[in-house]
C-alpha cells in the first residue's frame, strides 16, 4: 500500500524528506497539494494533517506532519539500521542538533533574506543578509573537516542543510559561496548525489519562473 | 566528573533544559551565561559553541546544542521513564510533531511578543512599537488556537496522556509572553488547566526556573497573572 506523502515539489522541507526517501529506498505515492488555492485548508486535507501544512504522511492510517519528525518515523520504521538517522545515542544527538540548528537558525535566516526577494519581489535587506552570512559562518565552523555535517556519513541533517541553501543558491539570489570552503565543497558534495537535482529541481525553477514574471 | 550545562535562564530552551535536569535529578554543574553582558559572543565560549547560542552541554566532552537534541539525549542516557521520551515510535513520532512545529509556532511568537514589550524598547531606548506588538499577540493567538484544537484536543498533555518534554519546552515558551503583560490562558480553559497541570508536576522546580520572569513581571508592575 505504501506511504501516502502529501507535497508540493517545490517546499524546502517536502524536499528533505523527498531525499531521505531516496537515500532509503522508501516508495512513497505522490500527492501534490494545491496550497495556491487553498486546498489544504480544505476538509480532507485538515483530517491528514490539522495543521493544514506540507509535508505530511498517511503511512496505512498513521498520519503527521513535520518534515524533521516524519524523516525520524520513516528511518525508525523503514530503514532502522541506516546511518542517515543512526541509533547510537551521541551520533543521533548530533544529527538531531544539526536539524534543529536548521530550523531555527540557518534555514530561518536563509527564507527571511531569500524569500521576500522571490514572493514580494523586495530588494535585498543588508541586515537579514547579515544574519544569513552570519549562520554560513556557524555552518561553516561546524563542517571543518568533516565531508557531512555530522561527519563522515551523510544523515537527514545533511538534507535539512541542503534544501535550505538551495534557496539562496537559486535565482535571483545565487549567493556567491566561495567566501565560505567547507559550505561550499560540502554543498557541492550534496549536489552531486544521484537524487539531487531530481528532488531539487522544482525549486529552482520556480524562483525562475516567479523571477521572470 | 559532572555534565557541565551552559545556560541562561533568561532564554526559555535554557530554562527548559534546567529545570528537566532538576525535576529528573540528573547532576549538572551549573555554568551560567549572561547573554545581556554578551558573555556568549566571546572567543572563550565559541570554543565550547562554535554556534555561540545556550543552551549547550558538555558531557564529559561530548559537546550538544540544540535544547531539543539535549532533552532527548538525556532521556535515552539516562534511561529515564518512558513518558518523557516514549520509546513507541508512533508516540515519539507524535511528540516530535509538536517539537518541530513549535520553533516556528509557539517559539517564534512567545519570543516575538516578549521582545517586542520588553527586550527592544529596552534596548533601544525607544518606546515599545505598538502595531508590531499587536500584530505579533495576534500571531500568537492563532498559534494558542492551534495548541488547544489539535495538540491538547483529546490528551491531558501535549500530543500525549502523559508529560513529556514536549510539555517541558511548551511551558517554557508560553510563560515568556506573561513577562510581556500577555497571559496566554485568557478565554482558554483547555489551555490554562494543561498549564496548571504541568506547573504542579514540575514545582518546585518550575518556580525555581521562572524567578526571573517573575522578577520582569514585578519590575515592570505588570501584575502576577502568571503565578498561581
Amino acid at each position: 500500500m505504501g506511504i501516502d506523502f502529501y507535497y508540493i515539489a517545490g517546499s524546502t522541507p517536502c524536499r528533505s524528506v523527498l531525499m531521505t526517501c531516496k537515500a532509503a529506498g522508501v516508495e512513497l505515492n505522490l500527492k501534490g497539494v494545491d496550497l495556491q488555492n487553498g486546498e489544504q485548508k480544505e476538509a480532507a486535507f485538515t483530517k491528514i494533517n490539522p495543521m493544514q501544512l506540507v509535508p505530511a504522511i498517511d503511512d496505512n492510517g498513521f498520519r503527521m506532519g513535520e518534515s524533521r519528525a516524519i524523516m525520524g518515523y520513516i528511518c525508525g520504521k523503514y530503514a532502522p539500521d541506516s546511518p542517515l538517522y543512526p541509533k547510537d545515542l551521541q551520533k543521533r544527538a548530533t544529527v538531531d542538533e544539526m536539524m534543529y540548528f536548521d530550523i531555527g537558525h540557518f534555514g530561518k535566516s536563509i527564507g527571511d533574506y531569500v524569500l521576500p526577494q522571490v514572493f514580494r519581489k523586495q530588494p535585498a535587506d543588508k541586515e537579514k543578509e547579515s544574519a544569513m552570512k552570519e549562520a554560513l559562518d556557524k555552518l561553516d565552523r561546524v563542517l571543518d573537516k568533516k565531508q557531512y555535517a555530522t561527519g563522515n556519513a551523510l544523515t537527514v541533517a545533511d538534507f535539512c542543510l541542503a534544501t535550505s541553501l538551495t534557496l539562496a543558491d537559486a535565482v535571483p539570489v545565487q549567493y556567491n559561496l566561495k567566501p565560505w570552503n567547507n559550505v561550499a565543497t560540502w554543498f557541492q558534495r550534496m549536489k552531486n548525489l544521484p537524487y539531487f537535482t531530481e528532488c531539487n529541481k522544482a525549486y529552482y525553477e520556480f524562483a525562475k519562473k516567479m523571477t521572470s514574471k | 566528573m559532572a555534565m557541565k550545562v551552559y545556560y541562561d535562564l533568561m532564554s526559555q530552551p535554557s530554562r527548559a533544559v534546567v529545570m528537566f535536569l532538576k525535576v529528573t535529578k540528573i547532576p549538572y554543574q551549573a555554568c551560567p551565561v549572561a547573554l545581556r553582558k554578551g558573555e556568549h559572543m566571546t572567543a572563550e565560549f565559541a570554543k565550547i559553541n562554535p554556534v555561540k547560542r545556550v543552551p549547550v552541554i558538555d558531557d564529559g566532552g561530548f559537546l550538544l546544542t540544540e535544547s531539543i537534541a539535549i532533552l532527548k539525549y538525556l532521556c535515552t542516557k539516562h534511561q529515564l521513564a518512558d513518558h518523557w521520551y516514549p520509546s513507541n515510535l508512533k508516540q515519539r513520532a507524535r511528540i516530535d510533531e509538536y517539537l518541530e512545529w513549535q520553533h516556528l509556532n509557539t517559539r517564534m511568537f512567545a519570543s516575538m511578543v516578549f521582545r517586542a514589550k520588553v527586550i527592544d524598547p529596552r534596548m533601544s531606548g525607544n518606546p515599545m512599537d505598538e502595531r508590531k506588538f499587536d500584530r505579533f499577540k495576534g500571531d500568537l493567538s492563532k498559534t494558542l488556537d492551534a495548541i488547544e484544537k489539535v495538540y491538547l484536543k483529546d490528551t491531558a498533555y501535549l500530543h500525549s496522556n502523559n508529560i513529556s518534554i514536549a510539555d517541558i519546552l511548551g511551558i517554557c515558551e508560553l510563560m515568556q509572553p506573561f513577562g510581556a503583560g500577555v497571559d496566554v490562558t485568557n478565554g482558554r480553559p483547555v489551555l490554562k488547566a494543561w498549564m496548571k497541570r504541568v506547573k504542579e508536576a514540575l514545582q518546585p522546580h518550575f518556580d525555581d526556573a521562572h524567578t526571573f520572569l517573575y522578577r520582569v513581571e514585578d519590575q515592570f508592575g505588570i501584575p502576577s497573572k502568571s503565578r498561581l
